[in-house]
């Protein structure tokens, strides 16, 4: 169990850094500003 | 202790806390949006102020095809991290104290109506809720793909309630032009709103306790976050009073950090003996 959660919390310290460092906000930020069609329900 | 209704007023406040939606008429867009919500919460309605975790990630799926390396890694990891910092920092305690949904949800349980208390199999409620979030999470927005090469959202186009409810309606009503593009989805999504608002005022948290694939992914957490239910076995005097309180009827204490429980606390406060506590999971985080 140790090692699991050992393994999830550099996987959570490393995905940080790697999404910070490429910008992955980026996406998220160009996906949740924009009216979505599909979470309305619209077509 | 602090009233549990209190934090969730305040934290569906903070979730959906721009009010400059009722003088522009459209969606937020400033900087909090490169930020996941812990609960659910469509980054859609008009006054949300962070991103759904849900919607982002399936955003995420039905455009991999698309992405450069560089975005794909990038965007990868970083929904990911939301997904871990959550899940370990807070796991369920999201749903039972944070989420803006699980808030409506109690609010509709409090109207004065017939209840009933039915329980779906354990493990077929589990598999269902696997199912979806295999299926319509991931899988279908990843394999099924238009001509350009992006998928559908498939759970917030065909079942989110949230997304209905925050995106559909408040957005209808704020934009009316919107109003030519309702077509069978829209008919459907509000089935299945008024299905859950109404299985929600007779059963509490209907949907967080059999649907929600949010809650499911925080569940995991349950027993490997930092923080833990502990029972002290030498002061339980197995009154089961805490069986009685728990709002989905858990068989405490042997259920204490199951993937259902919602960490209310109500079991807690409860105990007589103060036997149940909350402590750091010390055991798997080697604090001594």
């Amino acid at each position: 169990m140790k090692k699991i959660i050992f393994s999830l919390l550099i996987l959570t310290f490393l995905g940080l850094f790697l999404g910070v460092f490429l910008k992955g906000y980026d996406f998220i930020y160009s996906r949740s500003v924009v009216l979505c069609l599909s979470c309305m329900g619209l077509e | 202790m602090i009233k549990r209704k209190w934090i969730q007023l305040i934290s569906t406040l903070i979730h959906n806390g721009y009010p400059g939606f009722l003088i522009t008429h459209n969606i937020y867009s400033g900087m909090l949006k490169n930020f996941c919500a812990p609960g659910l919460n469509c980054h859609s309605c008009p006054a949300s102020l962070f991103a759904c975790p849900l919607g982002i990630l399936q955003s995420f799926l039905i455009s991999i095809r698309n992405l450069p390396w560089h975005i794909l890694i990038g965007t990868f990891s970083y929904i990911i991290s939301f997904f871990l910092i959550f899940g370990l920092l807070l796991g369920r305690f999201i749903c039972g104290w944070l989420c803006p949904f699980g808030f409506f949800q109690e609010l509709l349980y409090k109207i004065p109506f017939f209840k009933i208390t039915f329980f779906l199999p354990y493990q077929a409620e589990k598999i269902f809720k696997i199912f979806l979030l295999l299926f319509f999470v991931i899988i279908l927005p990843v394999s099924i793909s238009d001509e350009l090469g992006y998928g559908i959202l498939w759970f917030c186009k065909y079942f989110c309630p949230a997304g209905t409810l925050e995106a559909g309606y408040l957005n209808l009503f704020l934009q009316p032009h919107l109003l030519s593009f309702i077509g069978f989805t829209f008919f459907l999504k509000s089935l299945i709103l008024i299905l859950v608002i109404f299985s929600c005022i007779i059963q509490f948290r209907f949907f967080c306790k059999s649907i929600c694939p949010l809650g499911f992914i925080y569940g995991l957490f349950n027993n490997i976050g930092i923080f833990k239910l502990y029972l002290d076995q030498n002061n339980c005097n197995s009154c089961k009073i805490c069986e009685k309180v728990c709002p989905f009827k858990l068989s405490i204490p042997k259920k204490l950090n199951s993937i259902e429980c919602i960490r209310c606390l109500n079991c807690l406060k409860i105990c007589p003996t103060k036997a149940i506590t909350i402590k750091l999971n010390k055991s798997s985080y080697g604090i001594s």
